[in-house]
């Protein structure tokens, strides 16, 4: 009776500690992995690791920010590791149907012209590699600083600055590939100087 | 300011405000101004993307995974106490279908007492989740489809076989399965590693315009028992 009765205050305790937070890092793990299964796949994952550690997560101070950083590792160090297989990676669950109940904005040429240019960031940023992903998802998705970053996730204020610059780069260079926009005759993006 | 300098600092500063050694570059070169305003627009559509939704019952299902990965751990480690020689070869992969502990929809197929329900005529796709106590390399896999259905990409193939690896804890195979109308049988899930062999199967039916009654009667009666 006792290891039942154990399980059950072990089963409490660690459901009061994270249960307020996952709503949290569903949706960052869905802005790292780009879909539902793999963000619940994710979630669950750091869960069953973190389940069997409940003690040491009973001590940490700061909760939120100390599950956002395991939630990068896990998804920098080990998520790459998971999609060696014909299938894996073949059917990602697209942004596309979180706008399917979103007003578009302005004229349908607007609205056509700012869902062209979110598909291709979109598929620029999930061309990118986990690390640099995950940053821009943190910096520029969720609008959280640099220092706060560097503290959360425990890196170098250096590091993370080389890497932002790496990671806007290739994001930028694989959408001037693919966005008409770059196209040397295409102006409407252009701005004017009077803007500058 | 040359160009390249420029996109250096396009790449690390916020572009709210420019510096003026910026804005004095922007307004002499056209290119520049071009990079200038694709940064700015790709940064404002990564800003602009909404809030994710939670699914409805996710809370129960990851906090569900984790009762069950922890029981299921326990149970595995009193066996292997006893097996202790064994435990050396034994990799621990466990196999079954992924987010299976509750009923319902999953990836567009059902599972309706054991059996997974896919449409017929369409893409869907059965999550497999193979579940790794350690890194496996060197892992050959083998998966069969039943007649009349088909992997997406290997039509007419009734097996699929690739070597690969698996990492420590959950890998999902995402296997899109096409099947006809009337399609049923065994989806076999087999791995080789290490001088063992592992094998889950799951029966799949696909439901097409008839009736699920209808389908269960082919079924049997395809399976001899009607």
């Amino acid at each position: 009776m006792l290891p039942v009765m154990e399980n059950d205050n072990r089963r409490v305790e660690f459901e009061a500690l994270v249960r307020p937070h996952l709503d949290g890092l569903y949706r960052l793990a869905y802005r790292f992995t780009g879909g539902r299964e793999d963000a619940e796949d994710l979630v669950q994952e750091l869960m069953v690791r973190l389940y069997r550690r409940h003690r040491d997560l009973a001590q940490v101070d700061a909760l939120q920010p100390w599950l956002l950083r395991a939630l990068h590792n896990l998804f920098v160090d080990q998520w790459r590791h998971r999609r060696r297989t014909p299938f894996g990676h073949l059917y990602p669950e697209p942004w596309e149907a979180l706008f399917e109940n979103e007003a578009a904005p302005g004229t349908p040429e607007q609205a056509a012209q700012a869902a062209g240019l979110r598909r291709q960031v979109l598929g620029a940023l999930y061309s990118l590699g986990q690390e640099h992903r995950a940053l821009l998802v943190l910096h520029d998705i969720e609008g959280r600083g640099l220092p706060e970053l560097a503290e959360t996730l425990n890196l170098p204020l250096g590091t993370l600055k080389s890497r932002l610059f790496r990671a806007r780069r290739k994001l930028r260079t694989v959408l001037g590939d693919r966005n008409p926009l770059t196209g040397p005759d295409v102006v409407t993006s252009e701005v004017s100087q009077n803007e500058l | 300011m040359n160009c390249e300098q420029l996109h250096r600092r396009l790449d690390m500063e916020p572009l709210d405000t420019l510096a003026p050694e910026l804005r004095e570059h922007l307004s002499q070169c056209a290119r520049c101004r071009r990079a200038w305003a694709l940064q700015r627009e790709m940064l404002a559509a990564l800003r602009a993307l909404p809030e994710p939704p939670v699914p409805p019952g996710f809370a129960e299902r990851v906090l569900g995974s984790a009762w069950a990965a922890t029981e299921r751990r326990h149970r595995n480690v009193t066996r292997d106490w006893g097996l202790a020689l064994a435990a050396a070869v034994l990799l621990g992969i466990g196999i079954g279908l992924a987010l299976s502990w509750g009923a319902g929809t999953h990836g567009g197929y059902q599972l309706q007492n054991g059996t997974v329900m896919v449409p017929a005529g369409r893409m869907t796709v059965v999550r497999i989740a193979l579940d790794a106590a350690q890194p496996v390399h060197n892992v050959a896999f083998v998966i069969t489809v039943p007649s009349g259905m088909h992997l997406q990409g290997h039509p007419g193939e009734e097996r699929v076989a690739w070597n690969g690896e698996l990492a420590q804890g959950r890998n999902v195979l995402n296997l899109q399965l096409i099947a006809q109308p009337g399609a049923a049988g065994t989806l076999e899930t087999a791995l080789h590693y290490a001088g063992r062999d592992n094998l889950f199967k799951v029966r799949v039916m696909a439901a097409g315009n008839e009736s699920l009654r209808g389908l269960v009667h082919r079924l049997w009666a395809r399976i001899g028992l009607g």
